[in-house]
C-alpha cells in the first residue's frame, strides 16, 4: 500500500480529516526518529516497538498480539522436540525440562524480547519512551496506557527497549524415561562361587539323567538295539576297461583295421616320407605313413595324422591343428588290408 | 514540537498494517519506510543443550527504514 493509499485509509476508518492524519504521521515519524537518535526505543503498544540496532539501522519489533495475528495461519503450531539433548537426559526431576538456556534461545528464535536487548544501555532507571513525552495527562489521554507491572518491568530496564509481558511459550517436555523395573543392578558375583554353582548344577544334571535312562532302559522304551538295521552291500566292482587301440591325434599309430586320418602331403621318395612322418612324431603326432598307388606317378607315400573313428571326428580334430599343418589337408579313409 | 497522537490514529494504522500485512502486502510510510512481511520456512533447530527442535514456519513484520543511518 502506496503512502496515499495508506493516508486515505487511515482517513477512513479513523474519521480524522486528512489534514490530521498527515500530522499524525509527521509526528509519528519525528517521533521515531528522535527517539532511536537519542538510543532509545519508543514502543506503540499493541503495534510493537522502534529502535536502533547495534548497527545503527532502525528496527520494527512487532508487538506479541500484532505478530500473533499475523501468523494466525499457523495458530497452534508449537515448536516440536526431535531429540532431548544428552543434557536433558541427566536433569533431575528438580530441574523443570527446557530450563532458562532453553527458553532463551526458544525465545531468540521466535523474536520475543529478551534481557540482552534491554541492556544496550547502561544509564539508569529511564521513564519509558511512549508516544506523547509532554506531560502525563497527554500520554494517558491519546495513548493507552501500559499496565502497572508492565510499567515497573521497562522502568526497571532503564535501557533502550522496554520489556515486553513475560508470555513465553510452553516447552514441549521430553520423555520421561523409566528405569528401574528393566534395568537390574550387576550384582557383584564371587567367581569361585560362580564356579561352585555351576558344577553342582552339572551333576545334578548329570545324575538325574542316568537314572532317567535306566529307568527307560528298564521299561523297555530304550534299548540298545538299533531300530533300523541296515545291510551294508558291498560296492559293485567297476567295469575293467579293456585296454586296446584308441583313436586319437596323438600316440602311437595302432593296428586298426579301418580308419580315419587327416592327410598332409603325398611324395613319391620313401626316405623323404619316412623322414617327415618321423617329424610328426618327434612332436607327439600320431604320424601315419600309408602308400597310394597313382596310375602316373606310380606309388606314393602319403603322411597323415591322427586315427579316428568317424569322418566328423576326423574334421574337428584338424581345426586344432597348426597353421603350417593346417594348410591344403584332407580326411582319407584308410583300410587295412 | 507537539507529540500528540490520537487514539483513533494509531488504531487505525495498527488495523492497517495487520490487515496488509497477512495479505503479504507491504505498507509505505513516506519519511520512515516500507513495513513488509518476511516468512520463514519450517526449521530444525539444535538448542544449546542439544536439544533438537522442529520449528514452525511463521511470518514476521519488519521494516525497512527509508533512510540510512550511522550510529
Amino acid at each position: 500500500m502506496e503512502y496515499n493509499e495508506l493516508i486515505g485509509e487511515i482517513v477512513r476508518k479513523s474519521g480524522l480529516t486528512e489534514e490530521d492524519v498527515r500530522e499524525q504521521i509527521r509526528q509519528l515519524v519525528d517521533q521515531i526518529e528522535e527517539t532511536a537518535e537519542a538510543g532509545k526505543a519508543l514502543e506503540i503498544r499493541g503495534m510493537g516497538m522502534f529502535y536502533l540496532s547495534a548497527k545503527g539501522e532502525l528496527v520494527f519489533d512487532a508487538s506479541d498480539e500484532l505478530a500473533m495475528e499475523i501468523n494466525y495461519r499457523y495458530a497452534g503450531m508449537e515448536p516440536v522436540m526431535i531429540t532431548p539433548g544428552s543434557s536433558r537426559r541427566k536433569e533431575t526431576p528438580s530441574s523443570p525440562p527446557g530450563g532458562d538456556e532453553v527458553e532463551q534461545t526458544l525465545s531468540e528464535l521466535f523474536g520475543e524480547e529478551t534481557d540482552e536487548k534491554e541492556s544496550e544501555e547502561g544509564s539508569g532507571p529511564e521513564e519509558p519512551e511512549a508516544l506523547n513525552t509532554t506531560t502525563g495527562k497527554e500520554k494517558t489521554s491519546e495513548i493507552p496506557e501500559e499496565p502497572e507491572e508492565k510499567k515497573k518491568e521497562t522502568s526497571t530496564a532503564g535501557t533502550a527497549k522496554k520489556k515486553k509481558p513475560a508470555t513465553k511459550r510452553p516447552m514441549p517436555k521430553p520423555r520421561e524415561r523409566k528405569r528401574g523395573w528393566f534395568r537390574r543392578k550387576k550384582k557383584e558375583r564371587d567367581p569361585i562361587r560362580h564356579l561352585i554353582k555351576t558344577l553342582i548344577t552339572i551333576v545334578i544334571l548329570g545324575i538325574l539323567f542316568h537314572f532317567t535312562l535306566e529307568e527307560l532302559k528298564d521299561r523297555g522304551i530304550i534299548t540298545d538295539e538299533p531300530l533300523m538295521k541296515t545291510e551294508v552291500k558291498p560296492l559293485p566292482e567297476p567295469p575293467k576297461i579293456e585296454e586296446g587301440p584308441w583313436y586319437g591325434m596323438y600316440g602311437t599309430v595302432e593296428p586298426f583295421d579301418q580308419y580315419h586320418t587327416i592327410a598332409l602331403h603325398a611324395v613319391s621318395n620313401r626316405s623323404r616320407a619316412d623322414e617327415l612322418v618321423g617329424d610328426l612324431r618327434s612332436e607327439g603326432y600320431r604320424g601315419v605313413l600309408s602308400s597310394v598307388e597313382h596310375p602316373e606317378h606310380g606309388t606314393l607315400w602319403r603322411i597323415s595324422i591322427g586315427q579316428f573313428e568317424t569322418e566328423a571326428d576326423a574334421r574337428r580334430s584338424a581345426m586344432f591343428l597348426p597353421e603350417p599343418l593346417r594348410q591344403n589337408i584332407f580326411v582319407a579313409e584308410i583300410l587295412t588290408p | 514540537m507537539d507529540t500528540k497522537m490520537k487514539k483513533e490514529f494509531v488504531q487505525a494504522l495498527r488495523e492497517i498494517i495487520r490487515e496488509e500485512a497477512v495479505q503479504n502486502r507491504p505498507v509505505v510510510i513516506d519519511g520512515l519506510g516500507r513495513f513488509e512481511t518476511v516468512h520463514e520456512e519450517q526449521v530444525q533447530k539444535k538448542m544449546k543443550n542439544g536439544d533438537v527442535v522442529m520449528m514452525p514456519p511463521k511470518e514476521t513484520l519488519r521494516l525497512v527504514p527509508e533512510k540510512e543511518r550511522r550510529s
